[in-house]
């Protein structure tokens, strides 16, 4: 059953990522990510984490694997991470509020109002997390890459 | 080889530099029409700047703006304020420039060969109309299945959703506001799925559902993500009225749904399923 889902989550994000334009070449890893995302979403509520928590780690993982194929394929990580994130955000959850809200069922809607922002707050934060951990690493990284560049340009002007 | 030492030491004159600023400009600007972060279109411009041989140079980017200002001695000084007006998303291209600006500041592109493949980026073409609403079709349909709907549901939701993505190819042509598009999209979709849910099938159809599935092309997955990116990379400016602009969309869909779920319940008696 977790399979299937996975399977569709693929099929989704592959499908939302022609919608984006993603390249050709990173349809494939785009839908991946969603599995991922999706797969990870699925075995914490399996696990007994709420929605929200769930939600956070699904986000995260997904952030984590669109960092590393964005540092694989030299390409930015909005290409992987857009798509990538789509099913965690909380369409469900704003359909529902209107819903209620339409209904006079002002309770309902509030809760739903409540969980959609905590929501929302879940995938930003983690977003943020895996953001900052890769930043720490890049800046470092791409100082020494810049100054091998320069060096290299002045050796090599030398020899010429 | 082209050498970016050599570039350097030239002695390039006033109209060289503002050559280069101006494709700096250019590639700052697309990239960030077409959905790029805001750090990622300043470190664009100024790879290319530095890598031409312009030292002093101060480039702001905000969300709909580029600023752009250098100097260089006793030449004058180049100052630009750029207007870069809201886009479309085109992946694509954001990683076209992305690559280009790499390639630049590792010194295998000249400056000519530069505005040539920017030219040529500019142009890539979007994906076909039909490839798209198949796209969206079948992404909502797996959604709607994914959030707990049937095969029945998620088949209604392909057609709606294929619908819809074909009303938003159409009406990108013109310059039709966000307000205007998520409110006639919103309405749209939850007309269908009314219309849909209340056909008499030997099957249940949950209204619900093909609503939830069908929101999907519309939900604003490239500002929410940008908005929070913007933020993590202390761009707060931008990142907040991204962040804004994300939840006005929000609003603008669940007002559409709303009027016509609304007027529903009103001329049934409330009934929903």
């Amino acid at each position: 059953m977790i399979l299937i889902k996975v399977i569709g989550a693929f099929l989704a994000i592959f499908s939302f990522a022609i919608v984006l334009e993603t390249p050709k070449k990173y349809l494939v890893y785009a839908g991946i990510v969603g599995a991922v995302g999706w797969l990870v979403y699925l075995l914490a509520l399996e696990g007994g984490a709420n929605d929200v928590f769930a939600t956070f780690l699904s986000a995260a993982a997904i952030a984590l694997v669109s960092h590393i194929f964005a540092r694989v394929f030299k390409t930015p990580v909005t290409v992987f991470l857009v798509a990538g994130i789509l099913p965690t955000v909380p369409g469900a959850g704003m359909y529902r509020i209107v819903y209620y809200f339409i209904q006079n069922d002002t309770a309902m809607a509030s809760y739903y109002l409540t969980i959609t922002l905590e929501l929302a707050g879940a995938i930003a934060i983690a977003l943020f997390l895996v953001d900052a951990v890769f930043r720490a690493f890049q800046k470092g990284w791409k100082q020494n890459s810049l100054r091998y560049q320069e060096k290299n340009v002045d050796k090599s002007s030398k020899i010429v | 080889m082209y050498n970016g030492k050599i570039i350097r030491e030239e002695k390039h004159n006033d109209s060289q530099m503002h050559r280069v600023l101006d494709l700096a400009l250019k590639a700052g600007r697309i990239s960030l029409r077409n959905g790029a972060e805001i750090f990622r279109v300043e470190e664009t411009i100024e790879y290319i700047c530095r890598h031409y041989g312009i030292e002093e140079m101060d480039a702001f980017v905000l969300s709909n703006g580029i600023f752009l200002t250098a100097y260089s001695e006793g030449k004058e000084v180049y100052a630009r304020v750029k207007h870069v007006p809201a886009g479309g998303t085109h992946l694509g291209i954001v990683a076209e420039v992305n690559d280009l600006s790499r390639e630049i500041a590792a010194g295998h592109v000249t400056l000519d060969e530069a505005y040539k493949r920017l030219k040529e980026i500019e142009k890539m073409p979007a994906k076909s109309a039909v490839s798209q609403i198949f796209a969206a079709g079948i992404g909502s349909a797996v959604f709607c299945y994914l959030m707990r709907g049937n095969v029945y549901d998620a088949l209604f939701t392909t057609i709606i959703a294929g619908l819809l993505q074909a009303g938003l190819v159409f009406i990108s042509q013109y310059k039709v506001s966000k307000i205007i598009t998520n409110i006639l999209g919103g309405i749209f979709i939850t007309l269908c799925a009314i219309l849909a849910s209340s056909i008499p099938l030997p099957f249940e159809v949950n209204l619900s559902n093909i609503i939830i599935g069908c929101i999907m092309p519309l939900i604003p997955g490239v500002l929410f993500v940008n908005a929070i990116r913007d933020v993590a990379s202390s761009d707060f400016i931008s990142g907040l009225v991204k962040l804004l602009d994300a939840l006005l969309v929000f609003v603008y869909i669940a007002v559409g749904v709303g009027c016509v779920l609304g007027a529903y319940a009103d001329l049934f008696g409330g009934v929903m399923i």
